[in-house]
């Protein structure tokens, strides 16, 4: 009797750990970004920046699915990009969806862009992970930019145009129009091959945002290189 | 055993299995990038670099469409490839990096590998995957060299056979030190050197050696699809070097090499972290490698870290030399680690871990005790660059880290810190202990990935060093046929030294690079010229293919137009067995092509010589050499003495005879019978003769060619293959070899030359000889040179190097020009006249011959 109770309990706890290995391993979650909104300023004067670019990157590190989840990339999994009023207010709807993507779920990165300013990425959370909250009151304040076409380039690139949001699917359409207005910057400031080559990349960057390409499908060249084409040239 | 036992163990397991990530992808892509930049396959001064040239790789698209690849599976009998095509995030991952991968193909497929050898089948989404099923490739990224050990807990022991020493993975070897030559069959990762090598034999030739000989991978393809193999061959090289450059980047993060898993996982269940601590060092190194102003976290922080922007360094370190792969990752085991020279060898012993830091004795190196370092207090001093308010400071311990490949030592290195601060310099615990903050990690960085970049550079030599020069047999010609003989050339004759450069063995001795019973093939690279006709009345350098734009699309040189065919093909040679050509040393070869003839109709040639064997010590080693041929490029002799040349026009002897102004100048005078009115011409004067022909180059006393009794109106054309570029080394070679040396005779005449009373021959002896070209001559991938040569017209035939010889009437100085090419008229079509006569070639050239 002792052995029967025995086996059914090591049977019991065994079904358990299965359970909630396949539990663990196939439930999708609930991804959601609150509603964002808030003013664009100068930050020497305080005075609105009409037209400034906002873009939102919820980002994550992946968990890996199961037990067997490794440490795994960080992946931009939702993207909302908007642009700023003639008030310099600008205002993101929440969003919600189901989704297998082991992330956590947290605020996302704000990115500034405005001609004339220097491109800014906002942390909108410090501290431990937390889920999004809505921030209503958000003040971006831009510094003006002065610096060469290099060092313009650079602050426009790295850190900011090379983000992408590769598995934002539909919604990275969202960065479509600030990537736009950042190449056409970068582009008749590039006079090295390093910068051309920079250039291009924006393109490429620019044209796999506005295509939404898959991360996971295969490339599509000519479909970028058309779309280069007829939008970017 | 009770049941948390039980959760405990599973989870371990998972968790360290998951615990494999590495330098994340981007900083991969960049070291690589780096790497690239700093290698042979770099352009020189925005031009393809001579490596590039030497692998035939200076051509549109060498590298196919930028997707196409295989996966030299070993699943399958002899390694059938697998065709993929890349995904858009590795090509994204590329775009964040300023790097465009149209621009640099070869770049790219580097940099792809690099990305893709992290490729893991547990994520979500996610990443793209080669195999099925999916392999967790990270568990194979650690490589302990003073245990000499793989990743290694007890934990692990169900998942055993899915790791593998990095080095050992990289190969593709059982054993990368022990048995670096020996290829594990079949093996998981189908991305190693050797199959890296194995798709560079298919690239070169679209063949593979099946253990007797070599066959064809392509079978009956077309010649597109052939193409397209070879293209999507070469992909697969780079993409898998950057598979193993990635695995030998991964020895610059020392918990890669001091056996420290860092998944952050499980941290909140299991006390301690099972799974190991998520690495700072890495998450950072990729914000630096973006230019990112912060990063993400995950357990046990599971926090977002904010920094300020610093790029990642590419340094000069001096790129190693090795003559072995596995040295790239270490020279000594056990002790002798400590004084190794690898990559592995450097970061074991030379950097603490977060998990295995200085009050850790699992490795003696760097050392744990306090003597061996100078400590200083310092503020502390958050990542993002503001200095906490609480006065409590940080107390830094800096050390030496010894080069022993260098034979350096870098001092005072920021090694560890101590103090009550976390390493973010936030939080304060109740107990001092050892932790990295973001200045131990840069100077980490600082020393660590400059070598990453040039270990990477070093392997990227290594696969590349077999060099062969291949320049011309002393008779000045590859190949040499009648152009009477529709067959084409049926022999290539060149000279091939061995001119890879010397390695390093372990102990620091030179290891010369001696190519060891091998076997050499050739292969002749080339566009069908559409329009080819033999009577040459048709050819590209005739109009209307005598225009670059009309043989070339200028957009896409792989499109054919109605001259030439965009697909590029080759021919390849059987192969020379049993090869040995010492370093240095030059050997003449002779490559049969009697079975399948280089045709007359091509453009674009180029010779490629591939020599498959030992190198130094590696026993399947490849190495190229190429040269860029001229288009088959003829010479045609005319035995136009139906004319004579008076003063400074030719005339047919009719004109002569009826015009007394021309018969007044006619010398000797003998030749004028001024006995009758109105003179004459007597008979057996300035008729034409038969002559004998010897064609040589410059001081050569072997004829080339030869031809017998040529009568007059008829000419002899011989085709030949030279250097298509005159300048291209050694240039001195090749000039020498520019001018063609004539020596006609009439026929059975015993006087050894044609006397200037009998001819006047245009142009003089010698000859210029110009190579003849049409050829997409790359400078950058995207730009290109388009020579071409105009074809010339002698009495109606074409033709590129040209002499005719005239009868001499008037003692005419012969290097003075006349009107004969406007003059002389057709020679008959449709008739024996209008097709070449036939001569004779030197043996050397024929297949079969001594």
């Amino acid at each position: 009797m002792f052995m029967m109770r025995l086996v059914l309990s090591v049977l019991g706890y065994f079904g358990l750990i299965v359970f909630a290995y396949i539990f663990w391993n196939n439930v999708p979650q609930r991804l959601f970004g609150a509603p964002l909104a808030g003013i664009v300023v100068d930050r020497a004067t305080g005075k609105p920046i009409p037209g400034a670019y906002v873009s939102y990157l919820w980002e994550s590190a992946t968990d890996p699915k199961g037990f067997f989840g490794s440490g795994g990339r960080d992946i931009c999994y939702h993207a909302a990009g908007t642009t700023a009023d003639a008030a310099g207010r600008f205002h993101v709807d929440g969003w919600s969806e189901w989704s297998t993507y082991r992330v956590t779920n947290q605020d996302p990165q704000a990115l500034v862009y405005a001609p004339g300013y220097e491109a800014t990425t906002f942390i909108l959370h410090e501290g431990s992970f937390e889920p999004p909250i809505p921030r209503l009151r958000e003040r971006y304040a831009l510094r003006s930019f002065s610096g060469t076409n290099e060092q313009r380039i650079k602050n426009l690139f790295w850190g900011f145009a090379n983000r992408g949001c590769d598995y934002g699917k539909e919604s990275k359409k969202s960065l479509y129009p600030m990537m736009r207005a950042v190449y056409f910057e970068i582009r008749p400031l590039a006079s090295t091959p390093s910068e051309h080559e920079i250039a291009e990349s924006v393109a490429g960057l620019t044209a796999t945002t506005a295509l939404a390409i898959d991360p996971n499908g295969p490339v599509q060249v000519e479909r970028e290189r058309t779309f280069i084409e007829e939008n970017l040239k | 055993m009770n049941v948390r036992a039980d959760i405990v163990v599973l989870v371990l397991t998972a968790g360290l299995s998951a615990a494999a990530s590495a330098y994340e992808q981007a900083t991969h892509a960049l070291v690589t990038k780096y790497a690239f930049e700093s290698s042979p396959l770099a352009p020189e001064a925005g031009n393809l670099p001579p490596l590039v040239r030497s692998l035939g790789l200076d051509t549109w698209s060498p590298l196919g469409a930028g997707y196409d690849y295989f996966e030299m599976s070993t699943q399958f009998s002899n390694g059938i490839p697998i065709a993929h095509i890349a995904q858009a995030y590795e090509r994204e991952i590329v775009k964040y990096l300023g790097a465009n991968p149209d621009i640099d193909p070869i770049r790219a497929w580097l940099m792809y590998g690099a990305i893709r050898e992290d490729d893991n089948k547990t994520e979500d989404p996610p990443t793209p995957q080669d195999v099925a099923p999916g392999l967790r490739r990270p568990l194979s990224h650690f490589y302990d060299p003073y245990n000499n050990l793989k990743l290694n807990s007890p934990a692990l022991a169900d998942l055993a056979r899915e790791i593998n020493k990095a080095p050992d993975w990289a190969m593709g070897s059982p054993d990368a030190f022990e048995q670096p030559n020996t290829p594990q069959t079949p093996r998981d990762n189908t991305f190693t050197v050797f199959d890296a090598r194995e798709a560079m034999l298919r690239a070169l030739t679209l063949e593979t050696y099946d253990g007797s000989g070599y066959v064809d991978v392509a079978g009956a393809s077309t010649p597109a699809e052939r193409q397209r193999f070879r293209r999507m061959y070469w992909a697969t090289v780079f993409r898998a070097l950057g598979d193993v450059l990635h695995l030998n980047q991964d020895m610059a993060q020392p918990q890669h090499t001091r056996n420290e898993p860092h998944a952050g996982k499980y941290c909140s269940w299991i006390p301690r972290c099972p799974g190991g601590h998520s690495s700072v060092y890495e998450k950072y190194m990729k914000a630096r490698a973006l230019g990112t102003t912060a990063f993400d976290l995950d357990q046990p922080y599971n926090k977002p870290v904010t920094i300020w922007p610093l790029a990642i360094p590419a340094g000069s370190y001096p790129i190693p030399a090795f003559a072995s792969y596995a040295d790239y990752w270490s020279t000594g085991k056990g002790p002798a680690s400590l004084v190794g020279k690898g990559l592995a060898n450097y970061s074991n012993q030379g950097f603490f871990t977060a998990g295995k830091n200085l009050d850790s004795t699992e490795y003696p190196s760097p050392p744990h005790h306090l003597d061996a370092f100078t400590v200083r207090t310092m503020p502390a001093r958050r990542w993002d660059g503001t200095v906490t308010t609480n006065p409590a400071p940080t107390y830094v311990l800096f050390g030496s880290v010894t080069d022993s490949w260098q034979g350096s030592v870098a001092s005072n290195v920021p090694l560890t810190t101590f103090g009550l601060w976390d390493e973010f310099l936030e939080k304060r615990g109740a107990l001092p202990r050892y932790t990295l903050n973001r200045f131990n990690y840069d100077a980490m960085a600082d020393l660590l990935i400059p070598r990453a970049v040039a270990y990477s550079a070093g392997l990227i030599n290594y696969f590349f060093r077999g060099v062969l020069e291949v320049t011309r047999p002393d008779e000045g010609v590859f190949a040499l046929a009648d152009h009477a003989d529709p067959t084409g050339f049926t022999r290539i004759r060149a000279k091939l030294r061995n001119a890879t450069p010397d390695f390093a063995a372990k102990n620091g001795s030179t290891q010369v690079q001696s190519m060891t019973s091998g076997d050499l093939i050739a292969v002749i690279k080339y566009h069908r010229d559409l329009k080819y006709s033999p009577s040459l009345d048709g050819v590209v350098g005739v109009a209307p293919c005598d225009e670059p734009l009309t043989v070339v699309i200028e957009q896409n040189p792989d499109a054919t137009t109605h001259c030439r065919d965009g697909v590029e093909q080759i021919i390849v040679s059987p192969p020379i067995r049993g090869v040995s050509i010492g370093n240095g040393s030059e050997q003449l070869v002779e490559f049969d092509f009697s079975a399948t003839p280089i045709p007359f109709g091509v453009t674009d040639v180029v010779l490629q010589v591939v020599y498959r064997g030992t190198l130094g010590g590696e026993t399947h080693a490849i190495a190229v050499g190429s040269v860029d041929l001229s288009e088959p490029t003829y010479f045609t002799y005319h035995n136009a003495t139906d004319y004579i040349r008076i003063a400074d026009r030719v005339y047919t002897r009719p004109e002569v005879e009826q015009d007394l102004n021309l018969i007044s100048q006619i010398q000797p005078r003998s030749c004028v019978d001024e006995g009758v009115s109105p003179p004459v011409l007597r008979p057996d004067c300035a008729q034409p003769v038969s002559l004998d022909l010897a064609v040589m180059f410059d001081e050569q006393l072997e004829p080339l060619a030869m031809a017998t009794d040529l009568r007059h109106r008829r000419f002899v054309r011989f085709a030949y293959l030279t250097v298509a570029d005159e300048s291209a080394s050694p240039p001195a070679e090749a000039a020498r070899f520019a001018r063609l040396k004539l020596v006609s005779q009439v026929h059975g005449s015993p006087t050894a030359g044609l006397p200037q009373q009998d001819s006047t021959c245009m142009p003089r002896d010698p000859v210029e000889a110009k190579a003849r070209l049409m050829q997409v001559r790359h400078i950058t991938w995207q730009q290109y040179a388009l020579p071409i040569s105009r074809m010339a017209r002698l009495r109606g035939v074409n033709g590129w190097t040209t002499t005719s010889c005239v009868l001499n009437g008037s003692d005419a100085a012969s290097e003075t020009p006349d009107d004969r090419k406007a003059k002389m008229a057709p020679l008959k079509r449709d008739s024996d006249e209008f097709k070449p006569f036939p001569v004779t070639i030197m043996p050397k050239y024929l297949a079969g011959q001594p």
